[in-house]
């Protein structure tokens, strides 16, 4: 018997289970890691469906990879298991998106100052199945998640002490909120 | 562990995700956060860039080595040169070996199109380095151990987005190096 069909049998054996799983831990890395970031962003479960508004970034704080300290960020960790939720950004006169992130970190909506009118960005978020007899607020639109589980980031450009100030009281009108509960923030 | 090892390094390092400038320096994927992204661009952007926004909204370019093609180090000094991006808003940030802001007190980590210095035709020079050293435009790399620049680009021009191998990118150039980190 020669070395190869002594050895080549194990040794295919464990290249083919090394590929599986570069495969499947590739494909497995953004859902880990985004959920470890939800946990993180929302303070191991304790805010859902509610914006959080970071300070400014520095070395003391930063929660996710590569922050950048030019931009005031306020993340929502949202769940639609209980229905629909109302997300918001109010406009200011500068820089500021609004987008949503499904659980494997797709970007499945971003909407900026340049594609809004003076009143901000007003969205109802659903999975499909809650579309029907929806009643949207006026002046929303509905965009439907491809996830249970995602988060929203709003993005305000600051980069100085002062423009941070005036972000930080721009965006503490933003509403993320189930629909039915809404309340004044 | 083979496989997962193999994984891991081929979603830190980039390489099967990106495409670089002409100059071989800055890598970018107009995949990143997109719904489309191949499992490698999905991979490597939530390893390296967590939250990125798709490229219509801001397309992110990363450099680890100077225009040379050496691995940035914090012991050296670097100039970065470079004109106005064709985008709506930039900035370069400069990271540690882990993608986080590195653990110093200067406050220096970013400089930004609202905040650049530039000089009457519109180019600008910026020093990376552990000291300002009187440099107008200046990232400190302290406590970076290996610096990594992300420059951002938000709401790129089409041209970005037609050909972001084409950028005309900042150069980092390397000036001294010492011995030891202080």
């Amino acid at each position: 018997m020669n070395r190869f069909t002594t050895w080549g049998g194990p040794i295919l054996l464990c290249l083919a289970v090394a590929a599986i799983a570069h495969v499947g831990a590739v494909v497995a890395a953004p859902g880990l890691i985004m959920n470890k970031a939800m946990k993180t962003l929302s303070l191991g479960g304790a805010r859902i469906n509610v914006w959080t508004h970071g300070a400014r970034s520095s070395p003391h704080e930063q929660y996710v990879v590569r922050p950048s300290p030019d931009l005031a960020y306020s993340a929502c960790v949202w769940d639609l298991g209980e229905g629909p939720i109302r997300v918001t950004a109010p406009a200011w006169p500068g820089y500021y998106s609004l987008s949503i992130f499904n659980d494997n970190t797709d970007n499945f909506f971003v909407a900026n100052d340049r594609a809004t009118g003076p009143s901000g960005v007003d969205v109802v978020l659903v999975v499909a199945s809650q579309q029907t007899g929806l009643k949207v607020p006026a002046g929303s639109r509905v965009v439907v998640a491809p996830s249970r589980r995602g988060v929203a980031l709003l993005r305000y450009l600051a980069p100085t002490e002062a423009e941070f100030a005036r972000a930080d009281a721009a965006r503490r009108g933003a509403i993320c909120a189930p629909l039915l509960s809404e309340k004044t923030p | 562990m083979l496989g997962a090892g193999s994984a891991w390094a081929a979603l830190k390092s980039q390489q099967l995700a990106s495409v670089k400038t002409a100059d071989g320096v800055w890598s970018t994927s107009l995949q990143k956060g997109a719904v489309d992204a191949n499992p490698y661009v999905r991979g490597m952007s939530a390893l390296r860039g967590l939250l990125a926004m798709s490229a219509k909204e801001t397309v992110y370019y990363t450099a680890e080595t100077d225009s040379e093609g050496r691995r940035l180090r914090e012991e050296c000094d670097y100039y970065l040169t470079g004109e106005d991006m064709p985008a709506r808003w930039w900035s370069i940030t400069v990271y540690d070996d882990r993608d986080f802001l590195a653990m110093n007190v200067d406050d220096h980590h970013s400089l930004d199109a609202t905040r650049m210095a530039r000089d009457p035709n519109g180019r600008w020079r910026a020093r990376l380095a552990r000291d300002q050293a009187g440099a107008e435009n200046w990232l400190s790399a302290k406590a970076t151990r290996q610096p990594v620049l992300s420059l951002r680009l938000y709401n790129p021009e089409a041209a970005v987005l037609a050909r972001p191998t084409e950028l005309s990118a900042p150069m980092i150039r390397r000036l001294a190096c010492r011995e030891t980190r202080q």
